[in-house]
């Protein structure tokens, strides 16, 4: 079960990556400039949520440094 | 266009990868912004508590630069398990500390951004503090749009922490650096997808004071030190995807994190 996840989410990824990126022009920006569009929609939230995976699960890293360590146990 | 609108397509196409200063400073800022946000972290039964605080605030400083401010305080309350033990009937069960622990945790994080027209680089640093733990830490990151659809992104942190456990009588350091390098693309004009690989590298004393190790047929005591290796090598790939769909007026986000490191641990969320 969890192969066949894995594979489909390989599968997926390599879809969207083989799929030929489409040139946009500067008119046709303006989906990608909807605020829901940012990567990091709430940068607050996002950070509380990487402290918590690093403090929980101890595992950190991917998106980028920034924030100090902890003695969270 | 509106200088609104130039301002958001910068947001958002050039979207600054892998950054996640809680102001997001570079051209993002253009003008004087302040966020504040308050979250309430809570496990089941008598274990932790945490309330967080968090204040930002970013300014530009002419054409190029700007500056951010982050306060965060963090108040943590409640018990946590120290060790497994068997019982009397043979089943294993979490021994937790009590609801003793009471602690605060402050940080200061201060940032400076310089963007030029295709490469933006940043400089942060701060200092996190607790009754038994200080962290130290700085960082540099550097994002260049190699054309309108493409942004590569690097960068490197370092943190300074230092252990002193309540109760204990020494004070142990461990040295941290991680160093990113990442790719966004603008796939067309409705998705967006990010690939950032990290690499980090942690030394010195990597053990929990607080956690305890119960040993069956112990050659001496039963409980022991929690002890781990004094070095570490991590390695985390994330893929990001942002996709908008006109029809519903909403952003699809997913996340793959694939992470790794040499005391065997991983995971994949």
């Amino acid at each position: 079960m969890k192969k066949q996840s894995f594979k489909l989410i390989c599968i997926a990824f390599m879809l969207v990556a083989l799929s030929a990126c489409t040139p946009v022009k500067p008119w046709q920006r303006g989906n990608l400039a909807l605020p829901q569009m940012a990567l990091e929609t709430d940068a607050h939230e996002a950070a509380f949520r990487i402290h918590a995976f690093h403090s929980k699960e101890g595992s950190s890293g991917g998106y980028g440094g920034g924030g100090g360590g902890c003695g969270c146990n | 266009m509106s200088k609104t609108l130039v301002n958001r397509l910068s947001l958002a196409a050039l979207a600054l990868p892998g950054l996640i200063q809680p102001a997001q400073a570079g051209r993002a800022e253009e003008t004087y912004n302040s966020d504040f946000q308050y979250a309430h972290y809570e496990e089941s039964g008598e274990r932790m508590k945490v309330d967080v605080f968090e204040l930002s605030a970013a300014a530009p400083i002419g054409k190029a630069f700007s500056v951010s401010l982050d306060l965060v305080r963090d108040t943590m309350s409640g018990a946590s398990p120290m060790f497994n033990v068997r019982d009397a009937n043979g089943q294993v069960k979490q021994q937790i500390s009590g609801a003793s622990i009471a602690d605060q945790r402050d940080m200061v994080n201060v940032g400076l951004n310089y963007a030029m027209d295709s490469v933006t680089i940043g400089l942060s640093g701060g200092v996190s503090g607790e009754d038994d733990y200080l962290s130290r830490y700085f960082g540099t990151n550097l994002s260049w749009d190699l054309n309108k659809a493409t942004t590569l992104s690097a960068s490197a942190s370092y943190a300074f922490d230092d252990v002193f456990p309540t109760g204990g009588s020494y004070r142990k350091s461990k040295f941290n650096q991680q160093y990113l390098l990442g790719v966004t693309q603008v796939v067309n004009k409705n998705t967006l997808i990010q690939s950032n690989m990290t690499f980090g590298y942690n030394q010195g004393f990597l053990s929990d004071p607080y956690k305890k190790v119960f040993v069956e047929n112990p050659i001496g005591s039963p409980i022991l030190d929690d002890t781990r290796p004094d070095k570490k090598f991590q390695w985390a790939w994330l893929t990001r995807y942002v996709g908008h769909f006109k029809s519903l007026k909403a952003a699809l986000h997913a996340d793959y994190r694939f992470y790794v490191d040499d005391w065997a641990w991983s995971r994949i969320w």
